[in-house]
């Protein structure tokens, strides 16, 4: 990575979700002023952009803007996190509305599934596999959104642990774009990774604060949306297809496992996973958990023969590689 | 024609203008019937004496005596050079009516070969050129105008990463014969370069990998 390209992933999502988070609560001041004004919306858009703003200006820093509407699916990431920034405020102000929360997840989760794999829809599924994948897809982005958006609703210090746990997804999830042929994705996810940060540093300066919230759109959507961009291999491990020996693919249950990392905050709370009543005991626990899950996500994946500049000379197979 | 020897006479020449139509009939049977090849029947009956390259006929890419070539600089030192291995397309080639003539090519750009499995992959993928999306790149001519005796200026649409640029070669024809088994061959070759920003393939800066790629295309066309 060029000193250009760890500025634009690294250091400038990190930047741009940390002067967002401050300027949006203005954290040296009085807990109590904070609380006051928690459902201010333009302090919750302020939180989603925080997390969102960031790895879409890289996106668009590191492969362009392609227009409102671009010809290849890849570049629809920025939309779907725009959107998921978007649906995550609005879906703040439903609290009381059920009925209207659900129609809206399940909406929003159908496009940006649909945004993700449309080229697949259109030119290599049937219509029902179509239709499967998509429904299939969008399930796991409202099920991580409702589960994430409830259980932090319920919580008086929400923000640590989901924060924490958002970060090692999105990690995780860099390493194995990187590991499945997917470099740009996997810096795309690293500004995810490092604009979680910022919510890391403040989630624990300042616990009390509701910053966490208004991101979980971003990460029910982008997150599955970066491992849908880069195709699935139907779920087997170690063995690769011969038809698919042209690719580099996320294996399905690896992806399943970094999807499963931002839900152990909730997870975590149930005493069959974790006994203790000290917050800090059950975010050590779902970290573990979740560190766990990570490395058996990216060792699923790793192919047997990795292109790799500095193994010249090893041992090359029968066709010469 | 054994009569018309004999006799002389008003039946040697009816006997020579039905050998002419019915040869002409079996020439414009067996050509395409494409527009240039009415040109050239209509226009100019002395056609038939010129060799077959001056009628449009169609040419298809013999891929394995095809090649496209492309070129890149690595961490701005080293050239580095990968290839397609996949070819497809037609020609309709009238070098006496050059204008009228058409190129139609295909890559296919899971075809990448840069002589490790690992990287082709790379190649493959959404960071350059997205071939689970976008399986081919094209090159589809519009113009077509002779720029010396065996140089062409050829204009025309590319497509790569469902980008479509125009872009203007310049076109060699590098020869023309028989090949094993009676076939008809055509060489046609171009060298030009390109910028890779241009068609979203936008991943590594230019220090890593330049912008621009040279493409060194060399065909071999099967008359059909």
């Amino acid at each position: 990575m060029t000193p250009r390209e760890l500025i634009i992933v690294m250091l400038m999502p990190g930047s741009i979700g940390l002067v967002l988070l401050l300027a949006a609560w203005r954290p040296w001041r009085r807990a109590g002023e904070a609380a006051s004004t928690e459902r201010t919306w333009w302090r919750a858009l302020l939180c989603a952009l925080a997390l969102a703003a960031g790895p879409v200006a890289a996106d668009v820093l590191l492969r362009g803007w392609h227009g409102v509407w671009p010809r290849a699916t890849i570049h629809f990431l920025p939309h779907v996190t725009l959107i998921g920034a978007l649906a995550g405020v609005i879906l703040m102000r439903l609290d009381h509305r059920r009925g209207l929360r659900l129609a809206l997840v399940v909406l929003v989760s159908g496009l940006a599934a649909w945004l993700a794999t449309q080229h697949r829809v259109k030119n290599q599924w049937s219509s029902a596999e179509g239709a499967g994948w998509i429904i299939g897809l969008a399930s796991v982005s409202a099920f991580i959104w409702l589960m994430a958006d409830g259980w932090l609703g319920r919580q008086a210090r929400p923000g640590a642990r989901w924060s924490l746990l958002v970060w090692l997804a999105f990690s995780a999830c860099s390493v194995l774009m990187l590991f499945s042929g997917a470099a740009a994705l996997s810096q795309i996810a690293g500004a995810f990774a490092a604009a979680s940060g910022a919510f890391v540093l403040l989630a624990w300066w300042r616990p009390e604060l509701p910053i966490v919230r208004p991101t979980v759109g971003v990460v029910a959507l982008a997150l599955p949306a970066i491992m849908t961009l880069q195709f699935y291999r139907w779920p087997v491990m170690g063995s690769v297809p011969e038809d698919e020996i042209a690719w580099d693919r996320v294996v399905m249950t690896s992806a399943c496992m970094i999807w499963l990392i931002p839900s152990l905050s909730a997870l975590a709370g149930e005493p069959g996973l974790c006994k203790s009543r000290k917050p800090w005991v059950r975010t050590l626990v779902a970290f573990i958990i979740g560190l766990v899950l990570a490395f058996l996500a990216v060792r699923g994946s790793i192919p047997p023969d990795k292109y790799n500049p500095l193994h010249i000379g090893a041992e090359v197979d029968e066709y010469g590689y | 024609m054994l009569t018309c020897s004999i006799n002389g006479s008003t039946k040697c020449w009816l006997g020579l203008a039905a050998g002419v139509a019915f040869a002409g009939g079996l020439l414009a049977g067996l050509a395409p019937r494409t527009s240039e090849t009415a040109h050239v029947e209509s226009s100019n009956s002395a056609s038939a004496s010129r060799s077959d390259s001056s009628l449009a006929t169609t040419w298809g890419v013999d891929n394995v005596h095809s090649a496209i070539v492309f070129r890149v600089k690595h961490m701005n030192v080293a050239w580095f050079y990968g290839r397609f291995n996949e070819i497809s397309g037609t020609a309709t080639w009238d070098q006496a009516n050059i204008s009228g003539s058409s190129l139609n090519f295909e890559v296919k750009t899971a075809s990448i070969d840069t002589n490790s499995s690992g990287r082709d992959k790379h190649l493959r993928n959404t960071d350059f050129f997205n071939a689970d999306q976008f399986p081919t790149c094209s090159f589809k001519s519009t113009s077509i105008a002779a720029k010396g005796e065996n140089t062409f200026t050829v204009k025309g649409d590319l497509t790569m990463n469902g980008t479509t640029k125009p872009i203007e070669i310049t076109l060699e024809k590098t020869g023309e014969g028989a090949g094993r088994g009676g076939t008809q061959l055509l060489g046609l070759a171009s060298e030009f370069t390109i910028n890779r920003r241009d068609f979203g393939v936008n991943y590594g800066a230019n220090e890593v990998l330049s912008d621009e790629v040279k493409l060194m295309v060399g065909l071999e066309l099967i008359k059909q």
